[in-house]
């Protein structure tokens, strides 16, 4: 009972970061965009949103404060970075896959370079702690699985309802799914597509900022090289997963997570098992799952990774 | 975006040129049309019809001359600055998102429901509950466009502009797709509105352009060739100056000839999209060398008898016997290769690949065989043969054989999916709505074309709302009502008044 009540208690924060990063790129889909460069964002929202506790708040008590702004620095770059991600692939319609690697590989190296600038070494960060919710965290079995953790777990399941009613109830999202879909329809009626999109992008990328910061800032409370190790892409693997829908969305990123949890388990349990086979197990049952779950092709957005110009055509 | 309630009192087009690579597509326009009047704007497939018009709602821009509404120049960027100027129009292409519903399709361009955090969509239904209710046309805002039919689309289209309440309306073929009662009474209803706005009417359909219009224009190669006032011409004689040449539509005369059964569907159940039976124990028989025509109301289960049989949707159960073969279930390529052709009702999507370029759609059946490939790999030459062959014999306007399909007009799409069907002289044909979005000249031909095949001993299945198309090819009539065939009629007992009975529901005809 305990080895499950830790796994659950351990997979729910680590699914934190995959869950906003593919919730952001989800918004970059529906608009008919994908972003491979999620990962290189998250990179610069790591390292950006330690650095403002690291280098302003340092020495001093640790401030709720500073974090606060290391958060909103990441969310700002990478809003920026996901327009200059728009500016690319929509104003200039280049090839979306190749883009994307490339602002991928510009995030990460950025990133790590800056770093060294201007931290260096394992430098670790107070960070964001946890808040156990008053009465309900003492609750148990459920109170140390779903309310004892940092406020950015609560606020990143929160924002699943939210980005739902964002994407199905209000006009915004109307305008989103219909240009990620049939974009000359769209434009016929009057909507902007390639304003729509740089929007889409701009909010996809503040989301991967963010996602990247909580991961420095709350997860691990540092910054390394390999902090993000790929989960940028499987964010956008789970965007795929999930059919474009947050609820479903937040479905692949829980079992994700709670596979690595599982997986760090048996690790630490010193069961008697390969831990090769233990750390792929998360992405052998994502595979799995995409392998077994039902095309909703019709759902999705069909214009996905097609520019748009309006006297083309096709 | 602020709307203008100021009427169009007149507008007005001078010297609109238009090029695309290779094609002059509007070549020295000019073309006014005042307050209360219905331009009908004619012409063969690719005379620049829609070119035009989408240079009105600032979908393109012309490379010269200019358009004034109430006498002042207008520069539309895009469509909003028309929406602006009062302009509405319905695309000959549908315009809708396929995975949204009626309601949040029309939502899209209803400015006044969109509140920054509220999609106010009982505004939107309200509104088109209003206009459906005014002009007798009824959709239901909570179907997904993907569940549609084409003509039901169609009648979306319509109400999404008649919502947006445009004062200058443009009609794209608005009629291609509408069962004949919902044309007559869009015609009624486009007349009575015309007192108060001016249209621009497009269609190959000449007795509508008849019906409904004031004046006519015609296009030929991008430039007006004729105008006049529609009172004084017949529409024999529009035909006439449309395509240089008398039209005669052809008739089927010959005798009924006695092939054997080739088509055999037995008690045939098929569920709809919506998950209802859209086929209930239908049963049909068709020989070689004849022309079924299968007359009926859209939606009464036509769409899912074309698919089933071709292996597109999946049979509940039943049989279909093909050259003594069951074909129920198998797969679409099974079935290809055992000799059934098939002209699809939605043409972009399931007829061509539209990115592919116009000779590869034509061999798009025939890739793996020895006539256009060998050891793998594509035999070039065969195929830029074939494609000029057919080119020049369904007199297909492109510009070269090496254009994407999707680029051609709509009528020329049609055209490419009849050539290739035709010509690959299958063992039977499954032709739906074959002429709709051609010109007449055109219709001319594919009838003469699907006579030959028949004489040739291949048998057709015609899927038609047209029933004067039925009435001129078939050898028998079948009627389909609610998933089920009420009656097949010999050719001589067909006309339109047993068949609208029939399409009726009216199962035995002694009773009237
Ligand atoms: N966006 C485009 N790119 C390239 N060529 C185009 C484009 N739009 C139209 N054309 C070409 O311009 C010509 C006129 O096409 P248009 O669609 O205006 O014809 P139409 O009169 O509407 O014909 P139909 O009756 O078949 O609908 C055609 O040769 C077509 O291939
Ligand atoms: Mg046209």
């Amino acid at each position: 009972m305990n080895f499950i009540v830790n796994i659950l208690s351990l997979g729910i924060p680590f699914s934190v970061a995959l869950l906003i990063a593919s919730l952001g790129e989800m918004f970059n889909q529906r608009a008919g965009v994908f972003n491979l460069g999620c990962e290189g964002i998250m990179a610069m929202g790591a390292f950006l949103g330690m650095l403002v506790p690291y280098s302003i708040g340092q020495g001093g008590p640790t401030s709720g404060m500073y974090n606060v702004l290391g958060l909103g620095l990441a969310m700002v770059v990478g809003a920026l970075l996901g327009i200059f991600f728009a500016f690319v692939v929509v104003t200039f319609r280049a090839p979306q896959g190749i883009a994307g690697i490339g602002l991928q590989m510009f995030g990460v190296g950025t990133a790590g370079t800056l770093f060294r600038h201007f931290i260096g070494g394992t430098q670790s960060v107070p960070g964001i702690g946890n808040l156990p919710i008053p009465g309900l965290s003492k609750i148990p079995l459920i109170g140390p699985i779903f309310f004892s953790h940092n406020i950015l777990v609560y606020l990143a399941f929160l924002f699943v309802p939210l980005a739902w009613y964002i994407l199905f109830k209000t006009p915004w999202g109307l305008r989103v799914r219909a240009v990620g879909t049939n974009p000359r329809a769209a434009d016929s009626i009057g909507i902007q597509v390639n304003r729509v999109r740089y929007q889409a992008l701009a909010v996809g990328g503040a989301l991967a900022g963010l996602a990247g910061a909580y991961l420095s800032l709350a997860q691990v409370k540092m910054f390394s090289d390999e902090i993000i190790a790929g989960r940028g892409f499987i964010a956008v693997a789970l965007v795929y997963f999930g059919h474009w829908h947050p609820v479903k969305i937040m479905g692949g990123a829980l079992l994700f997570s709670l596979a690595q949890a599982l997986q760090l388990a048996i690790q630490g349990q010193g069961i008697n098992f390969p831990y090769e086979f233990a750390v792929m197990l998360p992405y052998v049952m994502v595979i799995i799952v995409l392998a077994f779950s039902r095309e909703s092709q019709l759902l999705g957005p069909t214009s996905l990774g097609k520019s748009f110009n309006r006297e083309k055509r096709v | 975006m602020e709307l203008t309630q100021k009427k169009i009192t007149n507008l007005r087009v001078e010297h609109i040129t238009k090029r695309f690579p290779g094609v002059l597509a509007s070549d020295d326009i000019t073309l006014e049309i005042s307050e209360g009047q219905i331009l009908a704007l004619v012409g063969e497939n690719g005379a620049g019809k829609t070119t035009l018009m989408n240079i009105l709602m600032g979908l393109y821009q012309p490379d010269e001359g200019r358009i004034l509404i109430n006498g002042e120049e207008v520069h539309f960027r895009s469509p909003n600055d028309a929406f602006a100027a009062g302009l509405g129009m319905v695309h000959q292409q549908y315009m809708l998102v396929a995975n949204m519903t009626v309601l949040e399709n029309i939502a899209l361009g209803f400015k006044a429901a969109w509140s920054p955090y509220k999609l106010n969509l009982e505004m939107v239904r309200d509104r088109i509950t209003e206009v459906a209710k005014k002009y007798g046309l009824s959709v239901d805002p909570d179907a997904y466009i993907w569940q549609l039919s084409v003509g039901e689309q169609q009648r979306v289209e319509l109400v999404k502009t008649l919502c947006l309440g445009a004062r200058f309306l443009i009609l794209d073929e608005p009629t291609s797709a509408l069962t004949p009662q919902e044309t007559d009474e869009l015609i009624v209803l486009l007349k009575n509105m015309s007192s108060e706005l001016s249209i621009i009417f497009i269609s190959h359909k000449l007795q509508e352009v008849k019906d409904l219009s004031d004046k006519i224009t015609i296009l030929r190669h991008g430039a007006v060739v004729f105008e006049g006032n529609t009172h004084e011409h017949s529409p024999s004689d529009i035909a006439a100056l449309m395509t240089g040449h008398e039209v005669d539509l052809p008739l089927n005369e010959e005798p009924a000839c006695e092939g054997i059964p080739v088509l055999d569907i037995k008690s045939l159940n098929v569920k709809s999209d919506r998950g209802f039976l859209a086929l209930n124990d239908l049963n049909l028989t068709i020989c070689s060398g004849e022309i079924v025509g299968l007359a009926g109301v859209s939606g009464n289960g036509q769409r899912e008898l074309a698919e089933s049989i071709n292996g597109l949707r999946k049979v509940e159960n039943g049989e279909i016997q093909f050259y003594g073969e069951n074909i129920a279930n198998k797969s679409p390529h099974h079935i290809i290769e055992a000799g059934m052709g098939y002209i699809p009702e939605e043409r972009n999507t399931e007829g061509i690949v539209p990115s592919f370029s116009m000779k590869e759609n034509l061999i798009l059946k025939d890739t793996e065989h020895k006539e256009f490939s060998r050891y793998a790999f594509l035999k070039n030459k065969a195929i830029d043969k074939n494609a000029e062959d057919l080119r020049v014999k369904f007199d297909i306007r492109s510009p070269n054989i090496s254009i994407a399909a999707g680029s051609l007009s709509g009528g020329n799409i049609q055209k490419v999916i009849l050539a290739r069907e035709i010509s690959r002289r299958p063992k039977f044909l499954i032709a739906v709505y074959p002429i709709r979005g051609l010109d007449l000249g055109a219709a001319e031909f594919i009838h003469k074309q699907l006579l030959e095949i028949r004489h040739e001993g291949i048998g057709i299945l015609l899927i038609s709302e047209e029933l004067d198309e039925i009435l001129d090819l078939s050898d028998r009539v079948a009627v389909i009502f609610k998933g089920q065939i009420q009656k097949v009629l010999a050719r001589k007992d067909a006309n339109r008044r047993s068949l609208g009975i029939l399409m009726a529901g009216v199962k035995d005809d002694q009773t009237v």
